[in-house]
């Protein structure tokens, strides 16, 4: 007689959840504890089982489906929106970059070098922020097709 | 996926998911939570070709990772004290598998339930729940005994 594992027990679950044993099934059974223990448990469980499965209602399909489309539009929504905000980084650093460079030719030059620095800005910057610009809007186009591609790719 | 295909796939798998939530959990409003929020993550993260067999595992196994979810941030984790809808307490054996249900751990539930309700193989409960393999085995026996050693003082009172 055991009492710890068999490697029958697999046997016995599927007997007990069918119903139908055999009578060399049934031998072991009287013979091995594991097996006993595993019928009984699993007797128990299925018993416990059929009332929760008949009580069990689960919410209407057209419901789940309803809610599912909701929750879709406001995931595309924030994937959109994440493009969004990596343009709104991009605008900031720009910003405070050209902001700084300004300030510092302001405290650097004299008045009769404003006129330097003016044209320093005008090359140097304006090509630097109109790059930026171009980067920054095709980052954000770039991501939006993507993710607008990857939503319509999975319909729900 | 339209409406009326996800209609099918939900009528033929939402049942015994919903009650493995249920009976695992005791709580309905958790079961639907978890459900619903099961088929979502499905419809995000499905691959394009499953087979029937495997859609449905996968199924148990969202669900399984969102109770986990719960769990590890100790919500829902107790078995309800006062729940008492659709759990049997049987005349004849008087095997009140609630009080079992309440004193067995979540993962314990689980596995249980898996493996005798649902009559998974051993590598199935692995993929399921995350768990190796060989570790499934001393696991679900441990499960067993508890369960068995809860069960047993009423059955030998009858």
């Amino acid at each position: 007689m055991t009492n710890d594992r068999c490697e029958r027990e697999s046997s016995v679950v599927a007997a007990t959840r069918s119903g139908e044993s055999t009578l060399e099934l049934d031998n072991h059974l009287a013979t091995c504890a594991a097996c006993t223990e595993t019928k009984d448990v699993t007797r128990s469980l299925l018993q416990h089982a059929a009332i929760t499965w008949a009580q069990s209602q689960p919410p209407e399909p057209k419901r789940i489906w309803r809610k599912m489309q909701e929750r879709r539009r406001q995931f595309a929504w924030r994937r959109a929106a994440r493009g969004l905000t990596v343009m709104w980084v991009l605008a900031t650093v720009y910003f405070v970059g050209l902001s700084e460079h300004y300030l510092f030719a302001v405290w650097r030059t004299q008045s009769a070098q404003l006129e330097v620095a003016a044209r320093f800005l005008e090359d140097g910057m304006t090509l630097a922020g109109i790059v930026i610009a171009v980067i920054s809007v095709a980052l954000g186009s770039g991501y939006l097709l993507v993710s607008g591609r990857r939503t319509d790719a999975r319909p729900l | 996926m339209d409406e009326q295909q996800f209609q099918a796939l939900y009528e033929a798998t939402a049942r015994p998911i919903h009650a493995y939530l249920l009976g695992v959990t005791g709580r309905r409003d958790v079961a639907d939570d978890v459900l619903q929020e099961t088929y979502f993550r499905f419809f995000l993260h499905r691959p394009a070709e499953m087979p029937a067999i495997e859609t449905r595992r996968y199924l148990f196994r969202i669900a399984t990772n969102l109770l986990r979810d719960r769990w590890r941030t100790r919500k829902d984790e107790q078995w309800p004290v006062g729940f008492d809808e659709g759990f049997s307490h049987d005349v004849n054996t008087q095997l009140d598998v609630r009080q079992a249900m309440r004193a067995l751990n979540p993962r314990e539930r689980e596995l249980l339930w898996l493996a005798y309700v649902e009559g998974m193989s051993h590598a199935e409960i692995g993929s399921i729940t995350g768990l190796k393999v060989p570790s499934v085995r001393p696991l679900l026996f441990k499960a067993r005994k508890k369960a068995a050693g809860l069960l047993r003082p009423t059955k030998e009172i009858s």
